[in-house]
């Protein structure tokens, strides 16, 4: 082959005009489909968006904010009746919370108001029959520096108050344990209302799920008939992308002519007719074979075309039939990226 | 025309003792007006008291100016060892014949009036604002020593003028500021004043007059029984005095002397603001009606009772059966016969004079002790010491029945047993008058036979053991009623007065 062929290089710059326009035409052809899709993803996103609702009941309100909580509004009844429940829990969790011994104290000294008049009638009646015995003033120290009767009647006492401190205890201790379990049913009846609410809102959900389940599904069906038409049409602006090129090759074959493809090279190659492998001759052939041989002895203009027969670009070299170089990996690039970033 | 004679016998005259407070006529001539120095014997008739005779012989030289014995006890301990305490001149004195200082060293008693007591072989002796001072002989000779300074002695005892030793302790009272409270020590250790079962008793709400103080404690019967000066609380159970109970109390009624209340064996006598009463019928008669031991002496008691400022103090002597009550202000002390009573519940009163004894103590072996301005003395004889000493008997006023006539004594046959060389007087007067006249004489002039003295064929006499004498007295005068007196020197020789005739002659009507 000569080194400048006005037919190759017609057909160079034919072929790179139509690649060029396909390109375009697929770069189109994706912007086109970004928008749709685009479209698509806004409206299956709106579709799919969650919707707030409300329920409402006679006992609350219960509403779904947009951004997934809940707002539960109660009745006021409902809500006054919380209040007093959890003032009461307060303030058995407060009695709760009290110092073990002060509550027995308090509660020794209601034993004791219980006991003390008996207490003293007794020790009224030991004081007249003492004093009537003439006991009154008797000290001995085999009793503590008291009277028998005073010592066992202090004793007594004494072991009376000791039962009423245990007791007492016991009951301050029991008492907490009733308030702990007051408290408790106070607070579960205090959130009652609320649990009640959210009950509502719960048996709400299935109605809810339904209207979002068929909202979902639309919008699935949305998103994959979207896809699906840009799928399709992609397709057929492939289709018509590469009819286009057939066509607009078959015509430049016809203006320009045509290289044998390598399995007409190949077969001439086994046949013996080399004929077979120069292709076929174009209207604009002869005139540019002339013009190619005038210009064969510029081969700057191959140079221009060609750029090394390596790409320093550091992707890949491309074959220019048309030029019979390689184009320069860095056009290459250059149309791979916009390719995919116009996409 | 001569009016005939009439005898009147007056027997036993006396033989009530004194009476000064019913009215003299038409009384009965047993009682007297005056018996001073006097007792009334086994024989029931009045007679002359005994002397004394010393016992200790440096009494002046240990009591220097003091008062002199002012107590005087015998302790025995429990080995039969006999002790002697005595006080005086602010001491205490072991010993009889010679006085021994045994005053604890260190300790410095202001006053003699001490109160002992003998508990389980210790001797106590408490006086008001004093540390009690204890003694025993455990260390193999008798010592004194006070509280604080015994090894064995617990507590602060109560610095208490009255102690006694009944029910297996020691019950104290009467304590400077606070005369109300019984204390009473631990079981049978008189010097355990803590812990154990020791005690008090505040009485102040017990009282029946509602307020009174406490003077002297007794024990009788199992009962405790506690003195107040108008009061007596009689409180059961001591035994246990934890738990004993008033049974009784008594109003108007109380001791006045601490020294006063005396055992006799069934009763106990004391002196109240009354006259000396008797704590038994007190109990059995629930206070009415009184039995008022000195009931005739009622008055004269009670007027020198109130002149002392020295403690009075009393003894029985069951072997002598006499309770005295020595007055030492007065010089004076009340003898009253135990051995029976009047029909009145009264004992028949006598008086001592110029024996001056200021304490008493009767010995196991019934000897009489007392205590004197010259030391210890022992209640014996017919002379105080060496002196002789006057008996008084007097009679009150006899009418002889007949009120309206006139008594013209003639003659008077006395009979008297004892007596020897007795100077004796006889007095008589008429219608109330203290001028008496009077007619001397000696008794017993002869001498009494002793057994082995008079021997066979020698001038001596064979009498009777014991003199009687039966003088006959020649009278005159007259007068509605006739007080008759004898007084003799008591010459180392029993004096009694056995019978007294009187011959009188009755005489018109007035």
């Amino acid at each position: 082959m000569s080194l400048f062929d006005l037919t190759d290089a017609a057909r160079a710059g034919a072929d790179y005009y139509l690649g060029r326009e396909n390109i375009q035409d697929v770069q189109q052809l994706g912007r086109e489909q970004q928008a749709a899709l685009t479209g698509l993803a806004g409206q299956v996103g709106e579709a799919t968006q969650f919707k707030p609702y409300t329920v409402t009941g006679t006992l609350a309100d219960v509403s779904a904010t947009p951004e997934g909580g809940l707002t539960v509004g109660l009745s006021p009844e409902q809500q006054a009746l919380q209040s007093q429940l959890m003032g009461q829990a307060a303030g058995l969790f407060g009695q709760v919370g009290q110092d073990p011994a002060a509550q027995q104290a308090a509660i020794f000294e209601q034993i004791r108001a219980t006991q003390r008049p008996e207490e003293e009638r007794q020790r009224l009646a030991l004081e007249e029959r003492m004093l009537s015995q003439g006991r009154l003033g008797l000290s001995s120290a085999a009793y503590g520096g008291a009277s028998p009767e005073l010592l066992a009647q202090e004793t007594a006492r004494q072991e009376a108050m000791s039962r009423a401190s245990l007791g007492a205890r016991q009951q301050a201790l029991a008492e907490q344990q009733q308030s702990l379990a007051g408290a408790t049913g106070l607070l579960g009846a205090g959130y009652m209302p609320q649990q009640q609410a959210l009950g509502l809102f719960g048996a709400a959900a299935t109605p809810a799920e339904l209207a979002t389940g068929g909202q979902l599904t639309g919008a699935q069906y949305l998103a994959q008939l979207g896809g699906r038409a840009s799928e399709t049409r992609l397709q057929a602006e492939d289709l018509a992308n590469q009819l286009r090129l057939q066509q607009q090759r078959s015509l430049l074959d016809s203006v320009l002519g045509r290289e044998a493809t390598l399995q007409e090279q190949i077969a001439a190659a086994a046949l013996g007719q080399p004929s077979l492998a120069s292709g076929q001759s174009g209207l604009f052939s002869g005139i540019f074979e002339g013009a190619q041989d005038y210009l064969s002895g510029l081969p700057v203009i191959g140079d221009m075309f060609g750029g090394g027969g390596t790409s320093s670009g550091g992707g890949g070299a491309m074959v220019n039939p048309i030029l019979g170089g390689t184009v320069g990996g860095g056009m290459a690039d250059t149309l791979l990226t916009d390719d995919l970033t116009s996409f | 025309m001569a009016q005939q004679l009439q005898n009147i016998t007056v027997a036993a005259p006396g033989f009530y003792g004194l009476n000064t407070e019913d009215s003299p006529i038409g009384g009965n001539p047993s009682f007297a007006s005056i018996a001073d120095n006097c007792v009334i014997d086994k024989l029931g008739r009045i007679g002359a008291r005994e002397g004394w005779e010393e016992v200790s012989t440096n009494g002046s030289s240990v009591l220097g100016t003091s008062r002199g014995i002012e107590t005087v006890y015998e302790y025995i301990d429990s080995s039969g060892d006999k002790y002697i305490l005595s006080a005086g001149n602010n001491k205490i004195f072991t010993g009889t014949t010679t006085l021994t200082d045994a005053t604890p060293a260190g300790y410095t008693p202001t006053a003699n009036n001490w109160k002992v007591v003998t508990l389980n072989d210790h001797v106590y002796l408490f006086q008001r604002d004093h540390e009690y001072v204890l003694g025993s002989d455990h260390e193999g000779s008798f010592v004194l020593e006070e509280h604080s300074a015994h090894t064995h002695a617990t507590g602060t005892p109560p610095e208490a003028n009255e102690v006694l030793a009944a029910y297996g302790r020691l019950w104290a009272a009467d304590v400077t500021g606070n005369k109300h409270t019984v204390y009473w020590s631990d079981l049978l250790n008189g010097h355990h004043w803590s812990g154990g079962t020791s005690g008090s008793l505040d009485v102040t709400t017990v009282w029946p007059t509602g307020f009174d103080e406490i003077t002297a404690l007794a024990a009788h019967n199992g009962f405790l029984i506690i003195f107040g000066k108008k009061s007596i609380l009689v409180y059961s159970g001591a035994t246990s005095p934890a738990s004993m109970t008033l049974v009784d109390t008594v109003e108007g009624v109380g001791c006045i002397a601490r020294d006063s209340v005396q055992h006799t064996g069934k009763d106990i006598l004391f002196l109240s603001n009354s006259g000396v009463r008797s704590f038994e019928r007190v109990i059995q008669e629930k206070s009415l009606p009184m039995r008022d031991i000195s009931k005739n002496v009622r008055t004269d008691l009670m007027s020198l009772v109130v002149l002392q400022s020295n403690p009075i103090k009393s003894m029985y002597s069951s072997d002598n059966a006499f309770y005295v009550l020595t007055l030492p202000d007065s010089n004076t002390a009340y003898c009253f016969d135990m051995r029976t009573p009047l029909e009145d519940g009264s004992q028949r009163a006598t008086t001592w004079s110029s024996l001056y004894p200021l304490s008493f103590t009767v010995l196991e072996d019934g000897t009489v002790y007392i205590g004197k301005d010259s030391g210890i003395v022992k209640y014996s004889g017919y002379l105080d010491g060496t002196e002789k000493y006057e008996m008084r008997y007097f009679s009150n006023p006899l009418d002889f029945g007949n009120t309206s006539n006139l008594k013209f004594l003639k003659k008077f046959n006395l009979t008297i047993i004892g007596g020897q060389s007795t100077p004796t007087t006889l007095n008589w007067g008429y219608d109330y008058a203290q001028n008496y006249t009077k007619q001397a004489f000696i008794f017993g002039t002869g001498t009494l036979a002793e057994y082995g003295i008079a021997e066979y064929n020698t001038t001596g006499e064979y009498t009777s053991s014991i003199l009687i004498n039966t003088p006959k007295v020649n009278t005159s005068g007259s007068g509605e009623v006739v007080t008759i007196g004898l007084e003799a020197e008591i010459n180392d020789a029993q004096f009694s007065i056995q019978k007294i005739d009187i011959h009188a002659l009755l005489g018109r009507l007035i």
